[in-house]
Formats: structure tokens, sequence, C-alpha cells
């Protein structure tokens, strides 16, 4: 129940057109079916070794969905790709 | 390291630019868009080659399967960072496979860890986080 509060601040912030799309309930029972991970499943998370750059790619994730903003073509980041290919 | 006119480059740029042109989940922004704002981000950050490459290449799973722009919408679960971790292993190690393959479960994790974080998810990150706790309970 720890995330009932956060899940009305997330359909009160939701946009009006998938408000209604989205059922109260639908977002209600995400908190409820264990959306979020357990301690033991966040324990095992935290153990892995790449886990702080998942994080931070995760993060990378959700500020990457910026209508119009420019950024280098891919051909740009190929040298950090080249760098890692075995 | 690779030298910089290993084809492999060429063919994961084509990926990118020939199949990126998709829409990424509800938002107006590409499969493309969304790979160089997330690689630009890492960039600007000062992260390793490695984490710059895996933001590149951390929804390339979608590239390589044909499920459609957002399949959480219908419930389905993709699993396309699984899909993306074998797509890369071959060619890349744990550095850059391993963010890719957790990037879904940081979701999961951050959900789990600070208490704002499901309240900043835009509505089709929580509609795949509930396709994930419905295939993966």
């Amino acid at each position: 129940m720890r995330l009932h509060v956060a899940a009305k601040r997330y359909l009160c912030a939701t946009e009006a057109d998938y408000f209604a799309k989205l059922s109260p309930d639908s977002v209600l029972s995400l908190s409820l079916q264990g959306g979020p991970m357990s301690a033991d499943e966040v324990a095992a998370f935290r153990a892995l070794p790449q886990a702080e750059d998942a994080v931070r790619l995760r993060r990378f994730d959700e500020g990457a969905k910026v209508k119009g903003l420019e950024t280098p073509p891919v051909q740009h980041f190929l040298p950090h790709v080249a760098a890692c290919l075995r | 390291m690779a030298q910089n006119d290993d084809p492999r480059l060429q063919e994961l740029a084509d990926l990118i630019d020939g199949k990126g042109h998709g829409r990424y989940g509800l938002h107006d922004v590409t499969q493309r868009q969304h790979a160089l704002q997330a690689a630009w981000q890492a960039e600007r950050e000062g992260c390793s080659s490695a984490l710059i490459a895996a933001a590149l290449l951390h929804d390339i799973g979608h590239l390589v399967h044909d499920l459609g722009d957002n399949p959480a919408k219908h419930g389905v679960d993709d699993k396309h960072e699984e899909l993306g971790q074998v797509w890369l292993q071959g060619w890349f190690g744990p550095e850059v496979t391993e963010p890719v393959r957790l990037h879904v479960a940081a979701k999961r994790y951050l959900c789990a860890t600070e208490a704002d974080y499901f309240a900043k998810l835009s509505p089709d990150s929580v509609l795949s986080l509930l396709a994930a706790r419905l295939v993966r309970p």
C-alpha cells in the first residue's frame, strides 16, 4: 500500500488523453501486483556488478523522450562503440 | 579494441538509422531519437565508453524484433532487454550487455527504492512494468 499515494500523484500528473485510456483501478492495481521489487529482489539486484550502471542507464532511458531535442548523429557515438567491440 | 572501420559499426548504425524510425512507445520521439538522446546524456555526464555504448544500444532489442512500437499497450511484455543482450553479447562484454539486460529491472528497483520514482514514470513505462509483472510474477 506504500505506493497508493504515489499512484494518485501519478494519475494527477498524467495527460488527459492517457487518463481516459487508463482506468484508475489499473494503475492502482499496479502497486498491488508488486510492480516494485521486493526487499530480496532489491538486495539481489544491488549485488550485481553492473547494477549501478544499469540504474544510470535507466535514468538516461527515462530522460531520452524529449520531442524535438537535437543530438549528434549515430556516427558521433561510434568511436565509443568501437572501443567496446571484442 | 575494434578499428573505426569495423563493419559491425556500420551494421549497428544502419539498424538505428534504418529501423529506428518507428515511434518510441507513446512518445513523440522515434526509436532513433531515443537511442541518440540516451547516448548523448551519457556522454555529457562523462560516462565510460561502455555506458555510452549501452545507452545507444539499450533498446536494440526493439529493433531486432517486430512486435510493433508499444507492445505493453497490448499487455505484451516483449522482453526486449533480453533480446538486446542476446543480440549484443557476441560483440560486447558484460560492461555493455549487463546494463542493457538490467535496464528494465532497474525500473522495478527504482520503484522500490525511491519514493517519488513511480510518480515520475511515463504512462507507457507503467504499462510495460505491469506487463513485466504479469509475465514474470
